[in-house]
């Protein structure tokens, strides 16, 4: 069985410099299991676990992240893995809700060949 | 030319033992046997290793790149001698499938089955892939070569912004319609006659109308149970929150192993299911090969329901499959081989069933059909079409799929057996559409 590497994705995300609520959604094009789990993290130190035990379930589904202003600086980690008994890609990626407003992270492409059926991924979004 | 019943079995017999006893060698070890009045031609070109069984006397038109060593890599298959010269078509018969993903036996593109010239008479249905290609060279069921080329896509997973993911896939029926929609286009053209610049194109649209969630392998439970005991809460912390992460000892590559066994075992159980699939395919063709000359030539429809029986069978591997198919074909050109200038535009409807027995990695299939025919070569009538075959894996997305058979009656235009005598075999060390 070979073993693949993780798939990592690092981006940044300008919200609006107001006080305004934000919430985060893990988005998938492609079908497939998922497992993940969401911090908030200042430096290397997690201040909020976001959602800790997150499945292909809880995808699409909208988890409060706070307040525009207060995320200025820090750093949101989905951490997680993605696996299907079919080949072909899964998408993940962030979607980040304010208004109406919806911005996206860069997508973390997952490629499932018949001999690497999950692979572990991380995306990391700094917030300026 | 004339061929017993047996005959095709005998070539069939002859190919089984070459793939078991080449099963347990690590690289596959073939001895090239041609049978009487025959010369095998083995040639490779990239990663494509073609076998052809033709005439001593026969001129072949040398490839780009001969094998270096077809003794080790080629298999041992018997063929029949065949006429020297009244129909050269029913010499060769190439079959040949590269395509992308094959993590099931794949089955053949829809726009091929519209033309009749895919190798089975009843697809058996699977999952449509992102993307896929396929090459073709092969005899029709009226003994004329055809050489052709097939794309085949999933066009509504292209689509930006659909919901295509599980809890869509799992919860809506027409998520699932959907995202199995698989569209395909086909060009065939008669290679062994240089006159003849008629080309046949199909368009060909796909999708799985049911399919039990148990032989879904994205909506299967016992999956989804296995994925979540591999990659719990404690194995995803496992991930740093920055820098390098090793999957490559520890609990993540512990985890990646564990779901990769399991995947593999669904395979084992489920790489026959239990499903039912509709295809329509519109056609044209060109006499003049020229695509603005094309012109409507009719369209094929048909539908497939395959049951996966509960087993195993035979050892602890063997799955047993069968399935049914009805096909209307309107509007078909039929060409006399024996005389170009009789054709025909026949309507036919096959009514066609179809067993598959044995593992992912072998199994064998034999398949009857009734054919009811309207304005044939022949007039109206009906014929009867029989034949068996073989899907083998030799590695990783390489597979060998091989038929033979016969169909007779009194608006069959011949009685002889249509496919024989060599194959080629695709591969492809990893999806070509895979990032770098």
């Amino acid at each position: 069985m070979a073993n693949a590497g993780a798939v990592t994705v690092d981006c940044n995300v300008n919200l609006p410099n107001k006080n305004i609520p934000v919430t985060v959604s893990l988005e998938s094009k492609g079908v497939g299991f998922v497992a993940f789990r969401m911090d908030l993290v200042q430096g290397e130190t997690i201040i909020k676990t976001i959602i800790e035990n997150g499945t292909e379930d809880d995808l699409g589904k909208e988890f409060p992240l706070g307040n525009a202003l207060a995320l200025s600086g820090r750093v949101l980690v989905t951490r997680g893995s993605a696996g299907a008994a079919v080949a072909g890609p899964i998408e993940l990626q962030n979607d980040f809700h304010f208004n109406d407003t919806v911005l996206s992270s860069d997508p973390a492409v997952i490629d499932i060949t018949q001999t690497v059926s999950s692979r572990v991924f991380r995306i990391r979004c700094l917030f300026q | 030319m004339k061929f017993s019943c047996l005959r095709p079995i005998r070539i069939l017999c002859a190919i089984s033992a070459a793939i078991v006893a080449s099963a347990h060698a690590q690289t596959p070890a073939f001895r090239i046997k041609a049978p009487d009045g025959m010369k095998a031609v083995v040639t490779q070109n990239g990663d494509i290793v073609e076998i052809q069984f033709v005439p001593e006397n026969a001129v072949v038109a040398p490839a780009k790149t001969q094998a270096k060593s077809p003794a080790k890599t080629m298999a041992a298959v018997s063929a029949e001698p065949q006429e020297s010269s009244a129909s050269p078509a029913r010499k060769l018969l190439d079959t040949k499938f590269s395509s992308l993903n094959l993590d099931r036996p794949i089955s053949a593109v829809p726009a091929f089955t519209a033309l009749d010239i895919s190798p089975e008479s009843v697809a058996h249905p699977a999952s449509p892939r992102d993307f896929a290609a396929a090459l073709l060279n092969g005899v029709d069921r009226q003994g004329v070569l055809q050489t052709g080329l097939a794309i085949e896509t999933a066009p509504f997973r292209l689509i930006p912004g659909w919901k295509q993911d599980f809890p869509h896939y799992k919860a809506n029926y027409w998520t699932r319609f959907l995202y199995n929609f698989s569209l395909s286009l086909a060009t065939a053209k008669a290679s062994a006659d240089t006159d003849n610049k008629a080309v046949n194109l199909a368009v060909g649209v796909q999708t799985i109308l049911w399919e039990s969630a148990e032989s879904d392998p994205l909506r299967n439970e016992g999956l989804q149970q296995a994925f979540h005991s591999a990659y719990t809460p404690a194995v995803i912390e496992d991930i740093p929150l920055s820098g390098d992460i090793n999957t490559e000892t520890g609990s993540l590559a512990e985890a990646q192993k564990s779901f990769q066994t399991a995947v593999e075992e669904f395979r084992q159980r489920h790489w026959v299911g239990t499903l039912w699939t509709a295809s329509i395919a519109p056609t044209w063709n060109s006499q003049s090969g020229k695509i603005g000359n094309l012109e409507g030539s009719g369209f094929a429809a048909w539908s497939t329901f395959a049951y996966a029986f509960d087993g195993p069978f035979l050892n602890s591997k063997a799955r047993f499959q069968a399935l049914g198919q009805l096909r209307y074909r309107q509007g078909e050109m039929i060409v006399d081989p024996n005389d170009s200038k009789h054709t025909a535009q026949q309507d036919s409807l096959l009514a066609a069933a179809r067993l598959r027995v044995g593992s992912p990695d072998f199994n064998g299939f034999a398949e009857a059909g009734y054919l009811w025919v309207w304005g044939g070569l022949n007039g109206d009538g009906q014929a009867y079409r029989a034949s068996i075959g073989l899907e083998k894996r030799i590695a990783e997305n390489v597979w060998f799929v091989l038929s033979g058979g016969e169909q007779f009656g009194a608006s069959s235009s011949t009685n002889e057996f249509f496919a024989l005598g060599t194959f080629r075999i695709g591969t492809a060390d990893k999806p070509q559409l895979a990032p770098p």
